[in-house]
């Protein structure tokens, strides 16, 4: 089993490898460029936590960073 | 090809640069000044150097459309660019052609958004944004290049440089020269392409509109259907052909429906081409830390970062009041004033009375507004630009959360210390109903500067010459706060209570972006304020101009003249025994004294037979147990045109001066035996939680589109107000703040 982007220290960097349990939550998810493949890093973890990815910086709050899979 | 009007769309991710480049080309002249985000329509304004299009161009009509992520619109803000996009903007047709603004600093995923908007096959031209930021951080694009794969012309549109119009109206004139035939709209891999290019064919011989197939939108509007999870009643028989087309393309995956699936292919189809094609054209060297990753470092901080919020907070207040002070003195100055001089200019008669108690007081009270509303949104469009109120939301979506609600409910919340109706109308970014609804349903609750003059008066008379609480903080300006407070916890507690019960829910994700750092323009901050200031008067003003007016004539009609002539012979008869001016003090005095308990007695007998003394006189029992006299059940009603009416009405009731810093008024209050500390707490209480706007309620109206949920504020607000001044007051009096 895959750990979730909830569960990676800060500062760490990793791939995206699925979204699940999220629907609607999923689709804005990967809109906003977390599509399978995608490199993200851990900026700040906690409720919510700061993401890098693809040159931007999002804020997920824990619901979605648990539907985040990373490897 | 005379006067031919050309319709833009301006679209574009959030924070790209959007509203800049729109205020760049129109020189931020707006034809319509409508509330963002109250009406549905996007902003409009004409392109202003029409010497750069060719001769018989008429005008170039620019719509701004709201930023978006996405074609699929998750928020009512991303549903106006879907709209206007597929249908025009109401009263106007559907846009010919694009600027879609992209952020070269972000390019993947701005790029996004842009290929949906590519697919809908209308002449098109890429504007790249922050490119000089790119160059400060010695980043390369190969614009040609780009532009080959893309198909469409890609502009340099940096910020400041003045050729930005020109290279983009060259742009324009290109793409629209392009034949509608060998516009092509971008596959973005075969699967897509084979999934959908058999159901399109069949779409486009089985519906009627003539748009949709002709010029090459027929795959935008299918892959965005897909995606919306929807197909409009006219296709109806074609949606179960899309899910067996999904169901043998896609199915099978981790129990996602595949109707999803395929629209994720398709999300995920994008952002390959755009990793595959696009990528290796940017060249960005990988700084070890940006500038936004230091000043962030400070700003999220989980200790440093609450505490800059706090501080933020408190200068944004400090600012909005001491700034705005001196100006509403002055307009409240000015208008009365000018009623004055129109009420001597004027004959004497009903006339006289609307025009000067009508019409002059009710422009006054919106106008006085605007000070406040204007600081207020100067300094969120300063801290949106620079990209902070995107940090404030993400510092307090943790203190949301506790009452449900996300940090984007925020920037509305406290848009509503200003005032609840541009409050509620910046609502429109958060994405769920039940969301969105519980935040306009609790915004009022926040204290508008509307509640401010009756805070002042009440706390000063009561309260500001009682000794200071350790000798440091004055008990008015404690006072202040604590109302402040108790509105803000009010608020949070409602919104607990509504997601309970009627707009239930699990907390709500929150996706958000943080920009980059950058100084915002002034010019950009100055439109801001002027629409925020424009759109107020517009909206609200003629709410509140109207509701003056009717209770001007609710606090006027019925007349008693035999009354009014009674108490007029007394006091001309009183005016004929008037001391000489060398006479005892004493005895001027107290003719004094007789002569305002005189017109005092005048002023309640003839407000005792208008319709708003006999509502007032009726609804005294119940407002009775909260220790209101009549003059102040009266003076609730008057104040239902804008709360600071009531100052103005209980002076007039008391017949004294009629502002907050009227000593008399604080006299009369001071020295009417059914008015004490106890009594002024329940009014202050009862001014934090009752619903006293009709304006507000108009505007809940219009972003909920049903009458239920302003019904739903009227009745709680009352209901909240009732026992949250019954307990004040009768909490107050048990400490014995009952007294004189």
């Amino acid at each position: 089993m895959h750990p979730t982007l909830a569960q990676l220290p800060a500062g760490r960097t990793a791939r995206v490898t699925d979204l699940r349990g999220c629907a609607e939550s999923c689709q804005r998810l990967m809109e906003m460029g977390f599509t399978r493949g995608t490199l993200v890093e851990v900026l700040l973890r906690g409720t919510p936590s700061l993401i890098r990815l693809r040159h931007g910086r999002v804020t997920l709050s824990s619901e979605l960073a648990q539907a985040v899979l990373v490897g | 090809m005379q006067n031919q009007t050309l319709r833009v769309a301006v679209a574009g991710n959030p924070n790209a640069g959007k509203s800049t480049l729109f205020n760049t080309l129109t020189h931020g002249r707006e034809k319509t000044g409508n509330y963002p985000g109250i009406t549905t329509e996007a902003k409009r304004g004409d392109w202003h150097d029409l010497a750069l299009f060719p001769p018989g161009t008429g005008r170039v009509e620019l719509l701004d459309l709201p930023g978006a992520y996405s074609l699929h619109a998750h928020s009512p803000e991303e549903a106006v660019s879907y709209r206007v996009l597929s249908d025009g903007a109401p009263g106007s047709e559907a846009p010919q052609a694009l600027i879609v603004v992209v952020d070269v600093m972000n390019l993947e995923r701005n790029l996004f958004y842009a290929l949906q908007l590519l697919e809908l096959g209308r002449p098109t031209v890429v504007a790249l944004s922050m490119t000089d930021r790119l160059a400060a951080q010695s980043g390369t694009l190969q614009f040609q290049r780009l532009a080959e794969v893309l198909g469409v012309p890609v502009v340099d549109a940096r910020r400041d440089d003045p050729a930005t119009p020109k290279r983009l109206a060259d742009a324009l004139v290109q793409a629209l020269a392009v034949p509608a035939a060998e516009r092509r709209w971008i596959w973005p891999d075969a699967q897509v392409e084979a999934s959908f290019r058999d159901l399109a064919d069949r779409l486009a011989a089985s519906t009627a509109s003539e748009r949709r197939g002709a010029d090459g939108t027929l795959g935008w509007w299918l892959s965005s259907q897909v995606e919306a999870g929807e197909i409009s009643p006219a296709t109806a028989p074609l949606r179960a052909e899309l899910d067996a087309l999904a169901e043998r393309n896609f199915a099978g995956e981790l129990g996602v429906p595949a109707r999803d699936q395929m629209a994720r292919a398709a999300i995920e189809a994008r952002y390959a081409w755009i990793d595959r094609k696009v990528a290796p054209l940017l060249e960005l060297p990988p700084t070890a830390e940006s500038r936004s990753d230091r000043i962030d470092r400070v700003v999220t901080h989980p200790v440093a970062g609450p505490l800059l919020f706090l501080a933020t907070m408190g200068l944004l207040f400090q600012l909005m009041f001491v700034g705005a002070d001196p100006l509403i003195s002055r307009i409240e100055q000015a208008f009365g004033a000018v009623g004055r001089w129109l009420g001597g200019a004027l004959p004497q008669g009903p006339l006289n009375d609307l025009v000067v108690n009508g019409i002059v007081a009710g422009v006054g009270s919106v106008v006085v507004f605007l000070p406040q509303i204007a600081i207020l949104f100067a300094l969120l469009a300063f801290l949106d630009g620079c990209g902070y109120l995107a940090r404030a939301a993400f510092l307090m979506d943790r203190v949301m959360a506790r009452v449900g609600l996300h940090g984007k409910s925020f920037v509305p919340l406290l848009s509503s210390f200003a005032c609840a109706i541009p409050g509620i109308a910046s609502t429109r970014t958060i994405e769920r109903e039940n969301d969105r609804f519980i935040t306009i349903l609790v915004a009022p609750l926040m204290t508008c500067s509307a509640r401010l003059p009756v805070y002042a008066l009440l706390l000063a008379t009561f309260f500001s010459d009682r000794p200071a609480i350790g000798g440091v903080i004055n008990q008015a300006a404690l006072g202040l706060f604590l109302l402040y407070f108790l509105g803000t916890a009010g608020a949070l507690a409602m919104a607990w209570l509504l997601r309970k019960t009627l707009l239930p829910g699990s907390r709500p994700p929150l996706i958000l972006e943080l920009p980059p750092y950058r100084l915002p323009r002034a010019r950009d901050v100055w439109y801001e304020v002027r629409e925020r200031c424009i759109g107020f008067a517009k909206d609200a003003g003629t709410v509140i101009l109207a509701t003056t007016i009717l209770l001007w004539a609710a606090m006027t009609y019925p007349r008693a003249p035999e009354v009014e002539a009674r108490f007029d012979a007394q006091l001309a008869a009183l005016h004929d025994t008037a001391p000489a001016d060398d006479a005892p003090i004493a005895a001027v005095a107290a003719h004094r004294v007789e002569v305002l308990r005189l017109q005092q007695e005048r002023h309640h007998a003839v407000t005792e037979r208008t319709v708003a003394g006999r509502v007032g006189h009726f609804i005294l029992p119940v407002l009775k147990p909260l220790g209101f006299n009549e003059q102040i059940s009266i003076g609730l009603i008057a104040s239902l045109a804008a709360r600071e009416v009531l100052v103005s009405s209980l002076g007039v009731s008391y017949g004294v001066g009629d502002d907050e810093e009227s000593q008399g008024l604080r006299m009369a209050l001071r020295n009417d035996p059914r008015m004490n500390r106890a009594t002024a707490i329940s009014i202050l209480v009862w001014f934090v939680f009752a619903f006293q706007c009709f304006a507000t309620a108009g505007a809940v109206r219009r972003e909920t589109r049903s009458w239920k949920w302003p019904a739903l504020l009227v009745g709680y607000q009352t209901a909240l107000a009732w026992v949250a001044a019954f307990v004040a007051y009768r909490g107050a009096l048990w400490l014995g703040l009952g007294g004189p």
